[in-house]
């Protein structure tokens, strides 16, 4: 007896001596699962975080749930794993947001995690606990007739300026289209161009004059025999700018009917508007009569051109600031004493 | 100054020359009063050798004037006045059976005189009218199979009434291009028509005199044919001829759609023909833009075609011509 009582000894120092390191390992790995409610109105939402503490030389796979955890717990939101380190154990939460639609009472059964001792080189499933929880619907007091009510109309919030804001730049951009075509149908209606080049200020007609005179007595062309075309241009020179300063279609007109312009209204020296008649008609002469006048003649008609246009421009008169404050300053008296 | 030869030849030619022109508008006055331009123009035809279409309400001494510048020239003269029911053989002529000789005879109508007043042209058939105006181009007529060149000078004057349009036959464009003419004639003057009145109410009427032969009217035109054209004249003639045919290419591109046909090679060259009797009329051996202005209107005005929105706008040729004036330069 004495034997058997020392084999089971040693028997017990061998199992103590193989088991207890094990359970030391096995016994600092902890799995849970918990609810932050256990009681659940219909539709709401509740946490349901999964837990394992284990030591650092372990390593543990926590379950995974895509739309459910269970039927009629439905999955809204996987939270981020929290891994928090602490004394050499790990603790990883694994939160998952859930609602149930369906009023009852229900089990998260054990959920299985697998375990690896690394140090052992072994893999170990623990299971964790298993949680109840209830779904209870809107309590009714069956009792008072009024209890029950309709839908609640949605809430009126207040039209903010962010959400007008599309519609009021689509409503622009429309009313901008129907102005642009507007105005494009007007042009083309019209027949006006539709983009209008911005002209240059014109020159002075005087001062356009001038240069072409001076280009036209440099070319000198009834020197070299052309005579019709120094009085064609000559008369051009002249007409364009009668044409400028006066608003007469010189350019469109003969000679006798720029004349009768002059003689309607439009003031002009009686011996200018002789020369001018007499420096047309003998233009004339030259350009369709073959005629072929004298040089001084010639020399006679450019003169005329340059006396005419000096004698007939118009003179811009510009005032000092001082003359115009003056005479505004001179002119609210006169208005006061008035 | 000193012109060139053959320019101051021809001047003093013309001055010389056209010496009858002042006489003919004295005799003219005599019995018109007023209507320079109506006179002018059958001048114009006269010496240009262009048939000349009158139009104007009654009474505005159309035929008179006709009437009165055949008077002034020792020439034939006839007259015909255009109903619905004249034949052609009572215009150009016809072959009779002549029982004495026993054969056909030429019978030659009212046509073969130098003269022809075709009054109330519209109110003849088509056929009548394309019988005169076969005759006034080709100036011969062809009766039976024998042709009959006609005299020299032959001047159709037509009349025709812008009113009263029923029952008359419209000449077609085709056929109105023949005459070189048109002269639309308005009403007198306040101060002319109290003349006319006066000039009415005296016992003897005033006549023209016969100052002319025949030889001096074909003369006289060979002398406006010398009258001289510049280059730069020609060259606005066809601008304007031009600008009625492609007004677009003259900055009237508003013309465009209300001219449905402008004027023919035959416009430029009556409107060349026209200006160089008008110079020769002003006593001057070269053409000059206010003789081209002169007879613009009348050259042109029934060779433009209005098309149906011109119409609708109001917009007659006399516009046209004168927009087409105001913007072509003048050389």
């Amino acid at each position: 007896m004495k034997w058997i009582n020392k084999v089971a000894g040693l028997f017990f120092i061998l199992s103590v001596m193989l088991v207890i390191p094990q359970m030391s390992v096995q016994g600092q790995v902890a799995v849970s699962v918990k609810m932050d409610t256990s009681m659940l109105l219909i539709g709401d939402q509740t946490n349901v975080v999964f837990e394992a503490s284990f030591p650092e030389s372990a390593m543990v796979s926590m379950p995974v749930f895509s739309d459910t955890i269970i039927d009629k717990l439905e999955i809204i939101n996987i939270a981020n794993t929290d891994t928090i380190r602490e004394n050499k154990s790990v603790l990883i939460r694994q939160k998952y947001l859930v609602t149930s639609f369906d009023s009852g009472w229900y089990e998260i059964p054990p959920v299985q995690f697998v375990v690896g001792f690394l140090s052992e080189n072994r893999m170990d499933t623990l299971q964790s606990n298993s949680v109840y929880f209830g779904v209870m619907t809107m309590p009714i007091d069956t009792a008072n007739a009024d209890a029950i009510t309709d839908i609640k109309v949605p809430i009126d919030a207040p039209i903010t300026f962010k959400e007008v804001l599309p519609f009021a730049g689509i409503g622009l951009g429309v009313l901008l289209l129907a102005f642009l075509a507007y105005i494009l149908y007007l042009k083309l209606t019209k027949k006006e161009p539709i983009f209008v080049k911005k002209e240059k200020p014109k020159e002075p007609a005087h001062i356009v004059a001038f240069r072409d005179l001076e280009a036209l007595k440099e070319a000198k062309l009834w020197q070299k025999g052309q005579v019709k075309e120094y009085y064609s241009r000559l008369t051009e020179v002249v007409r364009v700018y009668i044409e400028d300063r006066y608003d007469i279609l010189a350019m469109e007109s003969t000679t006798d009917e720029i004349i009768d312009a002059f003689r309607l209204g439009r003031e002009l020296d009686r011996e200018l508007k002789d020369d001018l008649f007499d420096t047309l008609v003998l233009a004339d002469f030259v350009k369709f009569a073959k005629a072929s006048p004298m040089a001084d003649e010639n020399e006679k008609s450019m003169l005329f051109a340059y006396n005419f246009i000096s004698k007939t421009k118009v003179v811009e008169v510009l005032r000092d600031e001082d003359e115009v404050d003056e005479t505004e300053s001179k002119s609210i008296s006169e208005g006061k004493n008035e | 100054m000193s012109e060139v030869v053959d320019i101051k030849e021809l001047n003093e030619r013309i001055q010389k020359e056209s010496a009858f022109v002042d006489m003919i508008t004295i005799e003219m006055n005599k019995v018109i009063i007023g209507q320079k331009h109506l006179i002018e123009s059958l001048l114009i035809g006269l010496l240009s050798d262009g048939h000349v279409l009158l139009e104007g309400l009654p009474g505005l001494a159309k035929t008179l004037a006709i009437n009165t510048l055949a008077k002034t020239v020792d020439a034939g003269f006839s007259r015909i006045q255009f109903t619905p029911d004249l034949l052609p053989a009572d215009v150009i002529g016809t072959m009779i059976y002549s029982q004495k000789k026993e054969e056909f005879q030429v019978k030659k109508g009212p046509i073969f005189n130098n003269f022809v007043l075709a009054d109330e042209i519209n109110r003849a058939p088509a056929k009548v009218q394309s019988a005169l105006l076969e005759a006034m181009q080709e100036k011969q007529v062809t009766i039976g199979d024998q042709t009959f060149k006609l005299e020299k000078p032959f001047l159709v004057l037509a009349t025709q009434n812008p009113i009263e349009q029923e029952g008359t036959y419209p000449l077609p464009e085709a056929q109105v291009d023949r005459f070189m003419l048109k002269v639309v004639i308005n009403y007198p003057k306040k101060e002319e028509e109290l003349l006319i009145v006066r000039e009415n109410m005296r016992k003897d009427f005033p006549e023209a005199a016969t100052i002319l032969k025949t030889s001096d009217i074909l003369n006289a035109r060979d002398i406006v044919k010398e009258v001289y054209m510049d280059e730069k004249i020609e060259k606005y003639i066809v601008d304007i001829v031009f600008a009625t045919r492609y007004p677009h290419e003259y900055g009237l591109e508003h013309l465009k759609d209300m001219i449905s046909f402008g004027g023919s090679p035959r416009a430029s060259i009556n409107l060349s023909k026209a200006a160089k009797a008008f110079a020769f009329i002003k006593r001057r051996g070269y053409v000059i833009p206010e003789d081209i202005r002169a007879v613009c209107h009348d050259v042109l005005r029934h060779r433009i075609g209005l098309t149906y929105q011109a119409e609708a706008e109001n917009m007659t040729s006399e516009d046209i011509i004168n927009e087409i004036l105001n913007t072509i330069e003048v050389p």
